[in-house]
């Protein structure tokens, strides 16, 4: 009967024992869940996909090729951007770019836009105003770009590129 | 109990360790999702990634301005408002400042375009060792770099870059960011085909931390120069190659064929060989390279005087003297051409066949040293001063002469030459080489460069200087033993002289400023009023230029060699008072083209002498120079120069300054002005502690016997008093005693000669001349120095 009633004792102790443990990783699993991950890794993405496009167009020479050439030869660069954009992109994204020169002048800094109009697969829009209007999700990111390719006029040119990714209302 | 106990202890210790675990991962997660949220991974690389662009640009505008401000005018004008401009091209420092301006403008730009993410940039300057890259060791210092002009060579920016994204709470990342391109030239060609015209060079192109660079035909580009030939010569001119293939090996390596085949050279201090090839690179980014074949030129200077001298005495008799065994101012002032020919004197020097000297490279001149040896080997190589000169061989009256017209910027390109205006423009590289033995025959040049394209010129001491101030009567260059009084337009009266009106002379001093007279350097005919009669008549007259300093940004910085008086004249006029034309000068006499040279560490002053008569003229007496002394000299001698009466050509005659007279021509009074017949090479004169002399050359001589040859008088004279110490001792020399008719062309093309002023210590009283003879024929044509190879 000692034995017996040992027995139960232990089992008693056992259950409780687990029972604290399954709690206890319970309230640290409820407690630490993690907060908006998908939603925090779809707009991130966005961003991600905006900078490393910017990136990779730069390590492409692109912007020399396109937006510069395209300024010094009066040439409607902004249908060669935008179809550029729209090759590298998913069909599902769209966006919307401004592209100034940041010029430094006796008051300071300035910005002078190059683009005389909109580069953008959203037919609808004429303005950024319109985009984000028309667009449901949507990331900008500002990306800055020494140009340092030929021609050598414009060497040391500073580009400031606005990109705004986003998917179609 | 007891053991119930510890199970639940156990199970509460291991739901403890199990929430924090948990926890840990939570915040870990987190700080993970925060920060990939808000891509500061792609903020950063897109940040590091433009400076390193913005870097890059910047080192393209410093390398390419100095490589070739005016070729890439479109690209280095943009940064004049940064303080860069065609001046400071070759000035680093500049370019430097110029970064740090453009990176200021970049750290706004970045900081305002990525301002949502509270971005802080900075850059901090440190120095990074190349000598791994470049094979010598070299480093960069303050941002930029540039070592060129060496087979081996590198353009290279560096900073760190310093980023916080304080929005974010991402601080303190650090990253070295180097850009530069790094080329390197394998000097002998690794396949030759002579008779298809075509040569394989290997290069090896790296970029940044070294690595390869395989872009360089597809986005960068590369030129290969080889030097241009003229008759057999390198004319110093670089012209471009034509390429022909370019294959990419890997690893950097490009073989590239090239038309034309170029001699392949054997350097004589190394023993490797290389083909004198100047090869530029630039990469995508515009940052430029420049490397060479070579480092250094080697020749020799042979000197070319005797060990004994030849000469005749009054008696008839053949003597000899042999020269001391110490020549310690035999000193030869070299002129190395940019157009690769050497100079001594108004003289080319004579180049061995089997010396073949490469160009220099396409750089500043400052790059430029010098090492020359002193007792023949190379042992005693050392660097020794050199000097930029602006020449020009121009058509003086239908003649060709070489000036001098300044000192240029060591910060301009060294340019082979230059035709502009039917002129024809160099730069020449002056150093000293010394003899200081009669057994040492040859002593080695060695002409290098500096591949930092910061380096300055050097600035060495210098005993001789140019002294101007008008207000105080100033106009001498001053040199240890004697002091030169420029007289001219500009500064008229020699101290304690009388004025000369603006006729061009020499004033001679001692180093305490005590007048020796002046050394009249042109004369003709005389001016008569009653009885007296004054001597040289129309003298030069007009205004020596000085040349003494460097044009430039180095303006402060004296000529380490040589300073220069030129003196260019169509105009004569009197120095007498009583005359008509005093302080009024005339045309229709003689112009005059006279270079005076006071040369640092010597004892020899030449004054290169081109004179054109613009009309015939009939006058009495004609002096080709005459030199006072103030009484000091108390002896005198010549050498004839062609055999008169019972005097041998080669005779030298020696006399005293004394009373009775001591000549055969000339009045005898108290105040002797006497002559000698048939002058020649030199004339000297001396007392026991100090002499001083006038070497002429062949071409003085040849002038003297064609007067001769015409019947007219050649004589050497002396004048006993004059001046303010009552007493000369002067010498002269005339073209003709008494009565002249100069025909333009009988003169006119022997009229290019010079005068070589020389101190000399008198080994005695009697045949004190001897210490002048010991090194007349250094200044003659015959005995000139041959540049042989090494």
């Amino acid at each position: 009967m000692a034995v017996a009633g040992r027995g139960q004792v232990r089992l008693i102790e056992l259950m409780l024992a687990s029972l604290i443990i399954a709690s206890s990783v319970s309230f640290a699993l409820y407690f630490a869940r993690p907060v908006r991950s998908i939603y925090i890794r779809e707009t991130s993405d966005l961003r991600r996909l905006a900078y490393n496009l910017l990136n990779d167009l730069a390590m492409a020479g692109v912007y020399e090729e396109i937006i510069v050439e395209g300024n010094l030869t009066g040439r409607p660069w902004e249908d060669e951007a935008r179809l550029f954009l729209s090759t590298s992109l998913p069909p599902e994204v769209v966006f919307y770019m401004d592209v100034y020169e940041v010029r430094l002048e006796p008051g300071g800094l300035s910005l002078s836009k190059l683009n005389k109009r909109p580069i953008t697969n959203m037919e609808s829009a004429s303005t950024i105003e319109e985009f984000m209007e028309r667009v449901t999700e949507a990331e900008s990111v500002t990306y800055t770009y020494v140009c340092v390719r030929d021609p050598d006029r414009t060497r040391g040119v500073l580009l400031a590129i606005h990109l705004v990714l986003g998917f179609g209302g | 109990m007891v053991r119930g106990q510890m199970l639940v202890a156990a199970a509460l210790m291991m739901a403890i360790v199990i929430m924090s675990i948990v926890v840990s991962v939570y915040e870990a997660h987190v700080f993970f999702l925060k920060t990939r949220s808000v891509v500061v991974r792609e903020v950063i690389g897109a940040i590091t990634a433009d400076f390193e662009r913005a870097l890059a640009a910047t080192l393209a505008v410093a390398t390419r301005g100095y490589y070739n401000y005016t070729r890439f005018r479109d690209l280095c004008a943009k940064f004049g408002s940064m303080g860069y401009s065609p001046l400071e091209k070759h000035n680093f420092t500049v370019a430097r400042i110029m970064a740090h301006n453009y990176l200021q403008y970049w750290r706004t730009a970045v900081a305002r375009a990525y301002a949502g993410y509270g971005l802080q940039v900075d850059y901090e300057v440190e120095t990074l060792d190349i000598t791994h890259l470049l094979g010598r060791q070299r480093y960069v210092y303050n941002i930029s770099a540039g070592y060129w002009y060496y087979p081996s060579a590198a353009s290279v920016a560096h900073a760190r870059l310093k980023v916080n994204l304080t929005n974010l709470g991402f601080h303190g990342w650090e990253s070295p960011v180097t850009v530069g391109v790094f080329l390197r030239v394998q000097p002998e060609p690794v396949e030759v085909n002579q008779d298809e015209g075509w040569m394989k060079v290997r290069i090896n192109v790296r970029v940044d931390n070294g690595e390869p660079y395989p872009l360089l035909v597809t986005q960068g580009w590369i030129e290969i120069y080889y030097p241009r030939e003229d008759s057999g010569r390198w004319t110093g001119e670089w012209a471009k190659a034509e390429i022909l293939d370019v294959t990419y090996e890997g690893c950097g390596n490009y073989t590239i064929t090239i038309s034309p085949v170029v001699e392949v050279l054997e350097d004589p201090l190394t023993g490797e060989r290389y083909a004198p090839l100047l090869v530029v690179v630039s990469d995508h980014r515009g940052i430029l390279a420049e490397a060479v074949t070579y480092d250094h030129i080697v020749l020799k200077i042979r000197k070319g005087t005797p060990d004994a001298l030849e000469y005749y005495k009054e008696d008839g008799k053949l003597y000899s003297v042999s020269r001391p065994q110490s020549t310690p101012y035999e000193v030869y002032t070299i002129e190395f051409s940019s157009d690769l020919r050497l100079f001594w004197l108004d003289m080319e020097l004579p180049v061995d066949p089997d010396l073949r000297i490469p160009p220099l490279p396409f750089m500043p001149i400052k790059q430029l040293m010098v090492n020359v040896s002193y007792d023949g080997t190379l042992a005693t190589l050392r660097e020794r001063p050199l000097q930029y000169e602006n020449w020009t061989l121009m058509t003086w009256h239908g003649r060709q002469v070489w000036i001098p017209y300044g000192l240029p910027d060591p910060t301009t390109d060294i340019r082979p030459y230059v035709l502009l205006n039917g002129n024809y423009y160099a730069i020449r590289f002056v150093f000293q080489v010394p003899f200081p033995r009669l057994d040492i025959k040859e002593q080695y040049v060695v002409i290098w460069w500096n591949d930092s394209l910061d380096a300055e010129p050097k600035v060495w001491e210098t005993s001789i200087s140019y002294e101007y101030d008008p207000s105080h009567g100033l106009k001498d260059l001053v040199h240890p033993e004697l002091r030169i009084e420029l007289i001219d337009t500009e500064h008229t009266r020699m101290r304690g002289y009388v004025d000369y009106g603006g006729v061009a002379a020499l004033g001679l001093r001692s180093p305490d400023d005590e007048a020796f007279g002046p050394w009249n350097i042109h004369a003709f005919g005389i001016f008569c009023r009653g009885e007296w009669c004054y001597l040289g008549r129309f003298r030069p007259y007009g205004r020596w230029e000085v040349y003494s300093h460097y044009l430039g940004k180095y303006s402060w910085l004296k000529a380490p060699v040589r300073i220069f008086a030129v003196l260019e004249t169509d105009l004569v006029a009197s120095v007498y008072e009583e005359d008509p034309y005093y302080g009024n000068p005339t045309t229709g006499y003689y112009s005059t083209l006279a270079v005076l040279e006071v040369i640092n560490g010597t004892r020899y002053i030449p004054l290169i002498l081109h004179i054109h008569w613009q009309e015939d003229r009939e006058d009495y007496s004609y002096w080709l120079y005459s030199m006072m002394g103030a009484g000091v000299p108390e002896k005198f001698a010549y050498m004839t120069g062609w055999r008169v009466g019972q005097l041998e050509e080669g005779t030298v005659r020696e006399r005293s300054y004394s009373w009775p007279c001591p000549a055969e021509w000339g009045g005898c009074s108290d105040c002797y002005h006497t002559g000698f017949a048939a002058p020649g090479l030199w004339s000297a004169h001396w007392s026991s502690a100090v002499g001083r002399g006038v070497v002429g050359n062949e071409n003085l001589l040849e002038l003297l016997e064609k007067s001769e040859m015409l019947g007219y008088t050649p004589a050497f004279y002396v004048t006993r008093c004059g001046g303010p110490t009552g007493i000369q001792n002067s010498l002269e020399v005339k073209l003709a005693d008494g009565w002249i008719s100069v025909r333009k062309e009988d003169f006119n093309p022997l009229l290019d000669y010079w005068l070589v002023l020389t101190m000399f210590d008198p080994p005695s009283l009697d045949e004190g001349w001897k210490g002048l003879y010991y090194y007349a024929p250094m200044f003659w044509k015959e005995y000139a120095p041959e540049v042989v190879p090494p």
